[in-house]
């Protein structure tokens, strides 16, 4: 006398008891597919600014990895200048990194940008113009001008060099293209060391504290500022056409360049505000789950333990030509389950359009770009996007959620008596 | 043979600080093959006592045995399992699985006891063949009149070869066309599979039709 129910069956009656009250259903439903688009939008819009931001940082001199000295991760100082750098490059040169990969030396300093009565405090970043293009944006960004385009022999004899500013310098000192500031470093005796710098073109960056902050010059030029001599080389930084082959590139340099004093270091590494913000995103994210999640769980909670009580003599006559209490509570609990499970498809489908319109075309922000900028180094248009992790966190809550919603009408289900069930009609 | 047999039932109903007698001590006994009708008024225990029988409800005293098996004793999971393989119900009204057609809901205790597709399909298939409602299989409940969906639950209660069908007013909400219809079939169901039929009714056309009458009053046994 052992009871085998057919699982087909058991999805067949649960299936069409969803759509008995098509309205109600349909209300459910929609419950769960704007729960789900309100979610995985804003998990789009929050990886979208992410994106961004980390994207900005890159593009804007960060990189994907950089080689810096030893010990800078601990004290973050600017003077700190590699060993042997050449050295470094030509074993950089020769390993086996993979496609796409393209780097360049830099030489970084704080500086004073000055013209008459004017000042702006700055990063000056001593680039190589032509490896420096596939580890930056700036060339891209550029608006006006020529990126480090050489000075005329009668400058150079002046000992002015090129430089490349951010249009916000360029309308705060009131300049063009072609006109003079005076860059100022502390060199390393410690003094302060000056030197004409020609603009010879400005860009405008995504963010308005990349074009406040950041002047290129070329790393010798630099170089020869500071110490008198060219060879000063405060980090490798690598640009990658493809960021899933990070960790792998990061693995090689840290296996090639076993024998110098460096640390090789990804992006979220230089920048810890990255590393946080991914943090605070991820815990931000499941905070915003749970809580759409409960409010569409006390939504479907309410619908079916309505739709359980209105079936209360329905139920007493299952359970009265035998139907097993695990077969009941399976069915209402399986309710509860595709009624979410078609919302968050439905949710998840259009979700999954809106998505991919605006990664293509972006959200402009430019009302709040400013503060956000300010803020975040972000960028005024987002461009929204979605891995499957987000899908499969979405996903995986929603069953979780219709688990709770579906599990207490369930249980009550079950403990209707049959004989008293069969009084309501 | 005898089937059923209650001895000295008996079932209160509490009722605010009230106790409620519905059974006062019935002693009856039921015999296999029999056509038989638990009569009397509105509230004389007759539902009650066909409850108790089908083990839906527990009575306070007395015992109720199905051939020699004692069914006080049972646990809820055995009631279920009771009511699945022993047990066929016809209810008043609204006996079908809305959702289900009147072939799906023939099959529904089958596929419960875990026969597999085909042979619930063929054997659901000519019992409604037999009852003449066969036309109907693909039909849903909100399809079927009164009369048909009674005819289906009917075939519902006898496909799975219950030892006795428990019958509550099953003829209550039809016209006297259905309801001779229903009893017509009922009656040749009786004699052709051997099955036991008791019903709860105060519907004359039942009595008239049942072999054995045993009438309730106020919760006691007026006559057998």
């Amino acid at each position: 006398m052992k009871q085998r129910f057919s699982f087909a069956v058991l999805f067949r009656l649960a299936w069409r008891n969803i759509w008995r009250q098509k309205k109600r259903s349909l209300m459910i439903l929609s419950s769960a597919a704007v729960g789900m688009i309100g979610i995985l939008f804003t998990m789009g819009f929050l990886n979208g600014i992410l994106n961004g931001m980390i994207q900005s940082g890159i593009d804007s001199g960060l990189g994907y990895i950089q080689i810096r000295p030893s010990g800078y991760a601990e004290k973050r100082k600017n003077g700190m200048f590699l060993e042997k750098p050449f050295e470094i490059e030509n074993k950089v040169k020769n390993a086996h990194l993979p496609a796409g990969v393209s780097f360049s030396l830099r030489m970084e300093r704080e500086a004073m940008l000055k013209l008459d009565n004017k000042s702006q405090g700055v990063t000056v970043l001593g680039v190589e113009p032509e490896t420096e293009l596939g580890v930056s944006s700036f060339h891209e960004w550029l608006k006006g001008g020529t990126f480090l385009t050489d000075v005329s022999e009668r400058e150079r004899e002046l000992g002015i060099i090129p430089c490349l500013i951010g249009e916000y310098n360029l309308k705060k000192f009131e300049i063009e293209v072609g006109d003079f500031l005076i860059l100022t470093i502390s060199d390393q005796m410690g003094s302060s060391s000056s030197v004409r710098v020609k603009v010879t073109g400005y860009f405008q960056s995504p963010a308005e504290p990349i074009d406040k902050f950041s002047v290129l010059v070329k790393r010798k030029d630099l170089s020869n500022l500071f110490s008198g001599k060219s060879d000063r080389v405060s980090y490798l930084v690598f640009g990658l056409e493809n960021q899933k082959i990070e960790s792998k590139v990061l693995q090689i340099l840290k296996q090639t360049l076993t024998e110098f004093q460096v640390a090789v270091m990804g992006y979220d590494e230089m920048e810890p505000a990255i590393s946080r913000m991914i943090e605070m995103y991820d815990q931000f994210s499941y905070i915003f789950y749970l809580i759409l999640m409960l409010g569409f769980g006390l939504i479907l909670f309410d619908t079916v333990f309505m739709s359980v009580i209105e079936r209360t003599y329905e139920i007493g006559i299952l359970r009265s030509i035998g139907t097993p209490s695990g077969f009941v509570f399976s069915m209402v609990l399986l309710e509860a389950f595709f009624l979410t499970l078609i919302g968050v498809f439905i949710g998840g489908v259009l979700s999954s359009g809106i998505i991919f319109y605006y990664e293509y075309h972006g959200i402009s922000l430019s009302f709040f770009a400013k503060g956000m900028e300010l803020m975040a180094k972000s960028a005024s248009t987002i461009y929204p996007s979605l891995d499957i992790k987000n899908f499969v966190n979405a996903l995986i809550l929603s069953v979780i959620a219709s688990f709770f919603a579906g599990f207490f009408p369930a249980w009550k289900s079950i403990r209707i008596k049959p004989v008293k069930a069969l009084l309501h009609q | 043979m005898e089937l059923i047999r209650v001895n000295h039932l008996k079932k209160d109903y509490q009722q605010g600080v009230l106790k409620i007698p519905a059974v006062r001590g019935v002693s009856f006994s039921i015999q296999k093959g029999d056509f038989a009708a638990l009569v009397g008024p509105s509230g004389s225990g007759k539902t009650t006592l066909l409850n108790m029988i089908g083990v839906l409800d527990t009575p306070d005293e007395g015992e109720i045995f199905l051939e020699d098996q004692c069914l006080n004793t049972l646990k809820e999971k055995e009631k279920t399992r009771f009511r699945l393989y022993h047990i066929g119900f016809v209810f008043q009204f609204y006996n079908l699985i809305p959702v289900f057609t009147a072939l799906e809901n023939v099959e529904y205790t089958l596929m419960l006891q875990g026969m597999d597709k085909k042979t619930r399909q063929e054997k659901a298939l000519s019992l409604m063949s037999e009852m003449r409602i066969e036309e109907l299989k693909n039909r849903f409940p909100r399809e079927l009149s009164g009369g048909q969906q009674q005819r289906v639950a009917v075939v519902r209660a006898l496909v799975s070869n219950p030892k006795v069908v428990l019958a509550d007013e099953p003829t209550a909400n039809l016209d006297s066309e259905s309801a001779d219809i229903l009893l017509d079939i009922m009656q040749e169901m009786a004699v052709k599979k051997e099955t036991t039929f008791l019903f709860s009714t105060h519907d004359k056309r039942v009595m008239d039709r049942a072999k054995r009458l045993i009438r309730l009053r106020d919760g006691r046994l007026e006559e057998n």
